[in-house]
C-alpha cells in the first residue's frame, strides 16, 4: 500500500497477522476500520398475532367513487382505464372541496381505519428510558414492546404504524426482509442508488475498546455487488464531503459488540419513497462477525413527517399500487408518534424506530485524500503507463 | 542492443561454435528453419485486420471456432486447424455483414475510393481499383491478375443481376472475405540462393507483422516486401526497428502472453458463488488485464529483466481487483498503478488472480493444477496426464475434518503409488501458493488450520509465493522456456531438432543482453533463421502444407 494514504481499513499485512478465522480478526493499536452498509431498512419482527385485522388492502374505489356521487356507468368507465388522469383525479381528490387527500390529509375527518400492529414483540431499544411508555420531556405516552431478544420496554412506534402495511409485511422465515417495500428499496441501494458508510476509529482491541469514534457517512460511489447478489466486501469507496449527510458519535466495543452514544444525523435515500431520513438520538448497536462484517441495529427517532412525506408524495402510487391510505396513515403517524413533543401543540414530531444494519468491510477514502489524488508509484512512469 | 550486449552475445555464439556446433556469424549458428505454415486467423487477428483495413466502426459480429493449443501455444495450433462446415457458415455471415457495411452509404465514399460512372451499371475500372487495393491487404500480397479479373467479373455479374454497382461490389468483397487466402496466413517458400528455402517477401512481411503486431502487414511493410527490402539485412532491420518502436508492438506482446499464459480459458472460468461470492466474470476480465498491464509495463515500457516478472511487487489494479486483494484503490474508475509493500506475499505474476484463479477448481484451490501450470507454462516441462481410474475423493473433500488443509489432503492422496510419481514433481510447487484461495484472495488458514506455505521445485526449497517467484527468477529453465515460446509463437511450430543449436544461441544471447524482451524480439525478427524454410516432409499429415508451399513456389517461379 502507498504509505502516504490514510485509508480507513486494516491492510493485508495486519490481516496476515490475524488469529484464526473463527474469532474477530486481530488489529494493531488505534486502528481504523471502514464498512459499507449492505442492509439498511426498518427492522420489522414478524409475529403471528401482529395484524389481527390482516394487512392493509387497496382502497375500495367503487365505494369511494359511489360516495363521490358517480353513477355506475361512470365508475365502469373509470375502471376501464385505471391509470388514466381521470381515475387518478377521482381517486385522490376526495377532499370535501376536491382536495388531494395525500397532499392535504387533514382536509378529511380523522380516518382510524389504518391497521396497526397489535403484537407484543418488536426490534428496537428502550429509547425514552421509561418502563411503561409514560410521557417525558422528550416523549409522548405510548405503548411499549418486548424486544425480539427479550429486552423489556422497547420503543418502536414506526413498526406499530407500518408493520401491517401490505408492502412492509414480510415473512418470519426471512425476518421480514422479503417485504416488497423493504427489499425493493434495499436492492436499489445495492444497485448504486445511495451508499452508506460506517467508520470506527480508535480501536485498540476489536473485542473490547472503551473509547472509539464512530461516523456514519454518505458515500459518493455506488456499491459494487458480488457474484452472490450481496455487496462486495473490501471495495474502496469515497466519502461524501457534504457534512449535511453525516453523523459522528462516541462509542465502545464490549465483547465484540459496538454501542454508541445517541447522535443526530441525516442521510439521503430513495428519491421516490424516502428522499431524506432525519434521525434523532440514534444509537448504533453492531456486533462484529467472524468474517469482519458488522450486524445489528440503529435505534432512534425519525422525523415522522419526513417519513410520511416520502410516502404520500407518491400519491396514486401509494394508494393504488401499494395498499396505502393517505389520511389513515397520516392519522396513525400523528397519534402514535412518541418523540420530541412540539412545545406549542404537545404533539410528538418524531417516531421511535429500529433499522436493521448489515455492513461489510470496506476501504474508505476521505475527501482530503481524494483531492491530493496520490498514487502508489513515486515516479511518473507508472502513471503514464496507466494513462495509456 | 548495447555494445556490451553484442560482445557478450558474440562470445556466447563463439562458445557454442567451440563445442562443435555449426559455425556462427552475427546471426548465430545455422538453423534448419521450420515449415512454411498455413495458419488460420484467430478471432483477435481477424477483428484487428478488419479494423486496420476498414476502420474501427465496421462491426465484426459473429462466432469463431475455438483455437487449438499445441505444444503450449494456440499460435502453433493454428497451423493444424481448418474450417468446419459450421464455422464456414459463420465466416459467410461475417463476410456478408462486413461487406455490406463497407459499401453502405455511410462508408462507401471513404472506403471504396472511387465512384462508378453509373450506380446501376458495372464499372470494371472502379471495381478493379477497389478490389485490387483491398485484395493486397486482405491476402497480404498482390492479387494475381487472374484472381483480380475473376473478382471484378463477379462484381460485374452481380451488378447486372442486382441493378446496383455497390451491391455487386459487396458480393465480390464478401467472397474475398471468406476466401482461404484471407482466413489463412499462407506462407510461400522460394530458394534463398544458397541451396535452401526461405519465405518469400510477402510471407516474410506477414510472419513479421503477426509476430510483432498480431495483425496483417501495413502499407509500409507491404511496400518494403514489394521492393525486396526484406531480403537485405539493413532493409529488414529498418522495418523491424520501426515496428518495435511503434505503440502497436504492445498488441503483439499482449497477444503472445495471452497465448502463453492460457488466457483464452479465462472467459469460461466458473467459480462456486457460495464459496467465492466475490467472483464474477468481470473479475477475470480485470485479472487478465492486470497481468497483461504488469507485463507490458515491465517488459516493454521499462524494458526490464524478464525474470523480474516473477518477483515484482508493482502492478496495476482496479477497484474491483482491490476488493479481491483486499487493498485500497483510490481511483474510482479505470486502472491505478499499485505497489505492494516489501515483504508482502503478492510478488510476481504467480501471485496474481489471473494465474491463481485459472489454475484452481470452481470451489477450491489446487496445488496440483498450479504446480502443473508452473512446470508446463513457465518452465516448458511436460507433466504426464493422470491415469483414468484415479480416486479424487479425499482431495475433493474440503470439509474433511481429519485432513483440513490441501497439503494434508494431497499427502493422503499421494499414498497411491500410481499418483505419487507425478504429484511429487508438481504438488510441492503449488503448495507454496496455498495462502491464496481458489479465487486468489490471501488467507492464513483453511478450516481453522494454519497453512504451511513451504514449497519445493527440484532442488530448491522456499516459502510462499515470494519464495517461488525468486526460485523461478533464478531458474535458467524459465528464461529458456520464454525463448522457446516466443520463437514457436512467431514461427507457428515447435522448434525442431535442426533448430536446437540456434535456439540455444538465442537463449545465450537473451541472457547476455539482460533478458530484455524487445531485444529478443529484434534478434529473432532480424535473423535469417526466422524466415528459413526447412525441406518439406515427404509423408502425409499436418505438414502437407509444406508440400503445397513448395509446389506453389515452383509455380510462381515458372
Amino acid at each position: 500500500m502507498a504509505p502516504d494514504l490514510d485509508f480507513g481499513r486494516v491492510g493485508p499485512i495486519a490481516a496476515a497477522l490475524a488469529v484464526v478465522a473463527l474469532s474477530i480478526p486481530a488489529a494493531s493499536a488505534g486502528e481504523t476500520r471502514g464498512f459499507a452498509v449492505s442492509w439498511f431498512q426498518p427492522a420489522y419482527h414478524v409475529g403471528d398475532d401482529d395484524c389481527p385485522k390482516g394487512v392493509s388492502q387497496e382502497l375500495d374505489w367503487t365505494a369511494i367513487f359511489t360516495k363521490e356521487g358517480k353513477t355506475p356507468e361512470q365508475i365502469k368507465a373509470l375502471f376501464e382505464h385505471p391509470l388514466s388522469p381521470e381515475f387518478r383525479q377521482a381517486a385522490l381528490h376526495r377532499g370535501p372541496h376536491g382536495e388531494d387527500v395525500c397532499a392535504y390529509p387533514e382536509s378529511v375527518p380523522p380516518d382510524t381505519s389504518w391497521p396497526t400492529v397489535q403484537g407484543k414483540v418488536a426490534y428496537g431499544a428502550n429509547l425514552d428510558g421509561t418502563a411503561d411508555g409514560s410521557a417525558t420531556k422528550l416523549s409522548c405516552k405510548h405503548q411499549k414492546f418486548v424486544g425480539a431478544d427479550g429486552t423489556p420496554a422497547v420503543d418502536n412506534q414506526m413498526y406499530r404504524v407500518m408493520g401491517c402495511s401490505k408492502i412492509h409485511r414480510g415473512s418470519a422465515a426471512k425476518d421480514g426482509r422479503d417485504a416488497f417495500g423493504i427489499e425493493y428499496i434495499n436492492e436499489r441501494m445495492r444497485e448504486g442508488m445511495v451508499t452508506y458508510l460506517i467508520e470506527i476509529t480508535g480501536i485498540t482491541d476489536p473485542k473490547n475498546s472503551d473509547n472509539v469514534e464512530v461516523s456514519f457517512y454518505q458515500g459518493l460511489d455506488g456499491l459494487m455487488q458480488d457474484g452472490a447478489g450481496g455487496v462486495q466486501a473490501d471495495q474502496t469507496l469515497r466519502i461524501d464531503a457534504d457534512t449535511r449527510w453525516q453523523g459522528h458519535t462516541h462509542g465502545r466495543i464490549k465483547d465484540g459488540v459496538l454501542t454508541t452514544e445517541p447522535f443526530d444525523f441525516n442521510v439521503k435515500n430513495d428519491p421516490v419513497w424516502m428522499p431524506e431520513m432525519h434521525f434523532k438520538r440514534a444509537r448504533l448497536e453492531l456486533a462484529f462477525q467472524p468474517d469482519g462484517s458488522l450486524k445489528g441495529h440503529l435505534n432512534g427517532y425519525q422525523d415522522w413527517d419526513t417519513v410520511f412525506w416520502g410516502l404520500r408524495k407518491t400519491g396514486f402510487l401509494l394508494e393504488k399500487f401499494s395498499a396505502g391510505n393517505c389520511p389513515a396513515m397520516y392519522y396513525a403517524f400523528k397519534t402514535l408518534a412518541d418523540g420530541d413533543p412540539d412545545p406549542k401543540t404537545g404533539e410528538c414530531t418524531t417516531i421511535s424506530t429500529s433499522y436493521a444494519v448489515d455492513a461489510v468491510p470496506a476501504f474508505l477514502v476521505h475527501p482530503q485524500e481524494e483531492k491530493g489524488n496520490k498514487t502508489a508509484a513515486a515516479d511518473g512512469t507508472a502513471e503514464k503507463t496507466a494513462a495509456r | 542492443m548495447t555494445m556490451v550486449g553484442r560482445t557478450l552475445a558474440l562470445l556466447a555464439c563463439t562458445g557454442l561454435a567451440l563445442i562443435g556446433l555449426s559455425s556462427c556469424g552475427d546471426d548465430g549458428p545455422a538453423s534448419s528453419g521450420g515449415p512454411a505454415t498455413v495458419r488460420r486467423l484467430t478471432q483477435e487477428q481477424y477483428t484487428a485486420i478488419i479494423a486496420d483495413i476498414f476502420g474501427a466502426d465496421i462491426k465484426v459480429q459473429g462466432r469463431f471456432d475455438p483455437d487449438v493449443r499445441e505444444n503450449g501455444l494456440l499460435a502453433v495450433g493454428t497451423s493444424h486447424v481448418s474450417v468446419t462446415p459450421s464455422s464456414l457458415e459463420q465466416y459467410d455471415g461475417l463476410a456478408r455483414s462486413i461487406a455490406a457495411q463497407v459499401v453502405d452509404e455511410h462508408h462507401r465514399d471513404q472506403l471504396v475510393g472511387c465512384k462508378p460512372a453509373s450506380v446501376s451499371q458495372p464499372d470494371d475500372n472502379c471495381a478493379a481499383q477497389f478490389l485490387g487495393e483491398v485484395g493486397l491487404q486482405l491476402y497480404r500480397r498482390p492479387m494475381k491478375p487472374e484472381e483480380l479479373k475473376s473478382q471484378v467479373a463477379v462484381a460485374s455479374d452481380a451488378t447486372k443481376t442486382l441493378g446496383n454497382f455497390y451491391a455487386g461490389l459487396e458480393t465480390s468483397l464478401a467472397i474475398m472475405l471468406e476466401s482461404p487466402r484471407f482466413l489463412f496466413r499462407e506462407e510461400i517458400a522460394e530458394p534463398d540462393g544458397a541451396g535452401h528455402l526461405k519465405l518469400d517477401g510477402y510471407s516474410k512481411a506477414t510472419r513479421l507483422s503477426f509476430f510483432l503486431w498480431n495483425t496483417s502487414p501495413d502499407d509500409e511493410l507491404l511496400k518494403a516486401a514489394e521492393k525486396g527490402d526484406l531480403d537485405s539485412e539493413r532493409g529488414l532491420a529498418r522495418q523491424v526497428d520501426r515496428m518495435l518502436a511503434s505503440p502497436r508492438v504492445e498488441a503483439g506482446v499482449r497477444a503472445f502472453f495471452s497465448d502463453m499464459l492460457g488466457f483464452d480459458q479465462l472467459p469460461g472460468l466458473a467459480k462456486d458463488p457460495e464459496v467465492y461470492p466475490k467472483f464474477t466474470p468481470v473479475v477475470m476480465v480485470d485479472a487478465q488485464e492486470q497481468t497483461l498491464r504488469t507485463l507490458v509495463d515491465h517488459l516493454l515500457v521499462q524494458k526490464g529483466d524478464y525474470r523480474d516478472i516473477f518477483t515484482t511487487r508493482k502492478t496495476f489494479l482496479t477497484r474491483l481487483l482491490g476488493s479481491i486483494y483486499r487493498v485500497p484503490v483510490q481511483s474510482p474508475t479505470g486502472w491505478q498503478p499499485f505497489e505492494f509493500p516489501p515483504g508482502d506475499p503478492h510478488a510476481g505474476i504467480v501471485a496474481e488472480v489471473s494465474f491463481l484463479a485459472l489454475h484452481s477448481h470452481p470451489g477450491r484451490s489446487s496445488s496440483t493444477l498450479r504446480g502443473k501450470a508452473v512446470r508446463e507454462i513457465l518452465l516448458c516441462q511436460q507433466v504426464p496426464t493422470p491415469p483414468a481410474n484415479v480416486n479424487f475423493a479425499i482431495v475433493q473433500d474440503t470439509k474433511n475434518t481429519t485432513y483440513r488443509t490441501a497439503r494434508e489432503r494431497l499427502t493422503a492422496h499421494r499414498t497411491e503409488p500410481t499418483c505419487a510419481g507425478c504429484h511429487k514433481i508438481i504438488d510441492p510447487i503449488g503448495l507454496s501458493l496455498e495462502n491464496f484461495d481458489g479465487l486468489g484472495a490471501y488467507r492464513t488458514a483453511e478450516n481453522g488450520a494454519p497453512i504451511d506455505p513451504a514449497g519445493e521445485l527440484d532442488a530448491a526449497h522456499f516459502e510462499g509465493a515470494a519464495g517461488l517467484g525468486q526460485t523461478l527468477h533464478d531458474d535458467p529453465a524459465a528464461t529458456a522456456c520464454l525463448v522457446n515460446r516466443v520463437y514457436a509463437y512467431g514461427s507457428g511450430h515447435a522448434p525442431s531438432k535442426g533448430e536446437a543449436d540456434w535456439i540455444k544461441y538465442l537463449q545465450g544471447r537473451f541472457a547476455a543482453e539482460g533478458y530484455r524482451l524487445p531485444d529478443l524480439l529484434r534478434t529473432i525478427a532480424t535473423s535469417k533463421a526466422f524466415y528459413k524454410v526447412s525441406e518439406p516432409a515427404r509423408t502425409e499429415g499436418p505438414n502437407q502444407a509444406d508440400a503445397t508451399s513448395r509446389a506453389s513456389a515452383k509455380e510462381d517461379r515458372s
